[in-house]
């Protein structure tokens, strides 16, 4: 990280400058950027998977070093933790794979929960499907009393192999498990309603994506709710501000400040420093 | 739409349903379909590229993603205000199939094919797409796609991915080249 940043130093920095773009890579592909920078050719940004967006930071401004050093060091955040919710979804996917799987196992789920009206299924969630995690968290809740009924029931199942029952006590979600995954889904809540709220077609979304920003950032700084959810927004948090923080004063930011200046709905939400800024810009454009 | 296949009037059930529905009449084979698909592709493509010489501000959006078939597809998008309704408006420029391998400037090249097609260059005012480096290197490309905006959904999506470890690290060497990574930060 030291290199790169030295690297983005040396560079002269000038917004309108083409090739000040290309410093603008991922910190990811840091190592990648100093083999073929001298060349300067298109081709280092060649990526080989679908995944590619996460190969790179949102916008890794010039005070890279700063913001990195900012997510080493914020809060006392206990990596076994995300240990513990990867795991934790992995054992809720392999309930819902092994049930989907098998038909007698399907059905007998499909029987408890048409007793407490139940008229959907369990959905598995997808890598690059946005908020697909946390539908698949919502379903899990809906038949969270029915699981519990199927690993009551299940010894007494005909025709399910040792294997899918074995499998299935392997991820038998504890209530410590149901816990976690509540607060998880509260939190990942937020995330799904800003996503819906962005993802519109027929309005302009570049102002309310400062009011999702700011709205974001305060409820992951809200600290006052139990362990669970304040260790998870401190685990967002530091990613968040990394992705999140666009250079001060590039165009981007400008312009989004102005757009949230001039729509009725953001326009009272607008920090002090962000007017000043958005007024400053449009006064110049004008 | 329904991604019906083109010879879907020559399938056997839909020849008798015709048969009594309107007698005599047996339906346009797969070529015609394929055919008339074809020339309807043309006549919009030409009524879009009309629409959007009268609005004088276009901007874009791009993504580039892979199918569960290892297909990689590349949309763009343009949207713009209407200037007969003075509404907001978004029509696909377009959807197709990305072959060969996906750098900067092939990308790019594939964009500014379809601008040009729709007589789109110098009208762009913002370009919107997601983090991945190569479609950045795509459009930093100032004189054209002008401002360059990332995609806050995309983002919050790689928040949420990243800081709760959602999913398993996918191959060893990427893995490695985290931690390393993270060695790094750690100096």
């Amino acid at each position: 990280m030291l290199l790169s940043a030295q690297l983005w130093e040396d560079e002269p920095e000038s917004d309108d400058d083409n090739d000040d773009d290309e410093q603008l890579e991922s910190i990811d592909n840091v190592s990648v950027n100093i083999n073929g920078d001298d060349s300067g050719n298109d081709d280092n940004s060649h990526g080989n998977d679908e995944d590619e967006e996460d190969e790179s930071t949102f916008v890794p401004d010039d005070n890279t070093s700063e913001s990195d050093s900012d997510t080493s060091d914020t809060g006392p955040v206990n990596p076994t933790y995300a240990l513990n919710i990867g795991e934790l979804m992995k054992k809720g996917r392999t309930v819902i794979t092994t049930i989907r799987k098998s038909g007698i196992l399907h059905d007998a789920v499909r029987n408890i929960a048409y007793d407490s009206s139940i008229n959907v299924d369990l959905i598995l969630d997808m890598r690059i499907r946005w908020n697909s995690s946390y539908n698949m968290l919502n379903r899990l809740f809906v038949f969270q009393s029915v699981l519990e009924e199927l690993y009551v029931q299940i010894d007494s199942l005909s025709g399910v192999t040792k294997r899918q029952r074995e499998k299935l006590m392997s991820a038998y979600l504890s209530n410590s498990d149901w816990a976690l995954l509540q607060s998880l889904q509260f939190v990942l809540e937020r995330f799904s309603d800003a996503t819906e709220l962005i993802s519109g077609k027929s309005y302009p979304t570049i102002s309310i994506v400062y009011a999702v920003k700011l709205s974001l950032h305060h409820f992951l700084n809200d600290l006052t709710d139990d362990i669970n959810v304040s260790i998870i927004k401190q685990m967002l948090l530091a990613e968040f501000d990394r992705y999140m923080t666009l250079p001060v004063n590039s165009k981007e930011t400008d312009i989004i400040s102005a757009a949230a200046l001039l729509d009725p709905s953001t326009h009272d939400i607008l920090q002090l420093d962000d007017k000043k800024a958005a007024e400053k810009f449009l006064i110049l454009e004008v | 739409m329904d991604a019906r296949p083109f010879g879907d009037y020559q399938h056997p059930g839909m020849q008798s349903f015709l048969k009594v529905a309107v007698p005599g009449y047996y339906g346009p084979s797969s070529r015609t379909v394929e055919r008339n698909l074809s020339k309807l592709y043309v006549k919009k493509q030409q009524e879009l590229k009309a629409e959007l010489a009268k609005v004088p501000d276009i901007s874009i959006a791009a993504d580039l993603w892979r199918s569960a078939r290892n297909r990689c597809f590349l949309c763009i998008t343009s949207h713009y205000i209407s200037p007969t309704t003075h509404q907001s408006c978004g029509k696909i420029l377009s959807f197709r199939h990305f072959h060969g391998c996906h750098f900067g400037s092939r990308i790019r090249s594939h964009m500014l094919r379809v601008l040009k097609q729709f007589d789109l260059v110098g009208k762009i005012t913002a370009t919107t797409t997601d983090n991945g480096s190569d479609i950045k290197n795509a459009t930093r490309l100032s004189r054209v796609f002008d401002v360059r905006f990332h995609c806050l959904a995309h983002g919050l999506d790689l928040v949420v991915h990243k800081a709760l470890g959602l999913w398993p690290k996918k191959q060893a060497k990427e893995a490695e080249s985290s931690s390393a990574h993270q060695l790094d930060q750690d100096e």
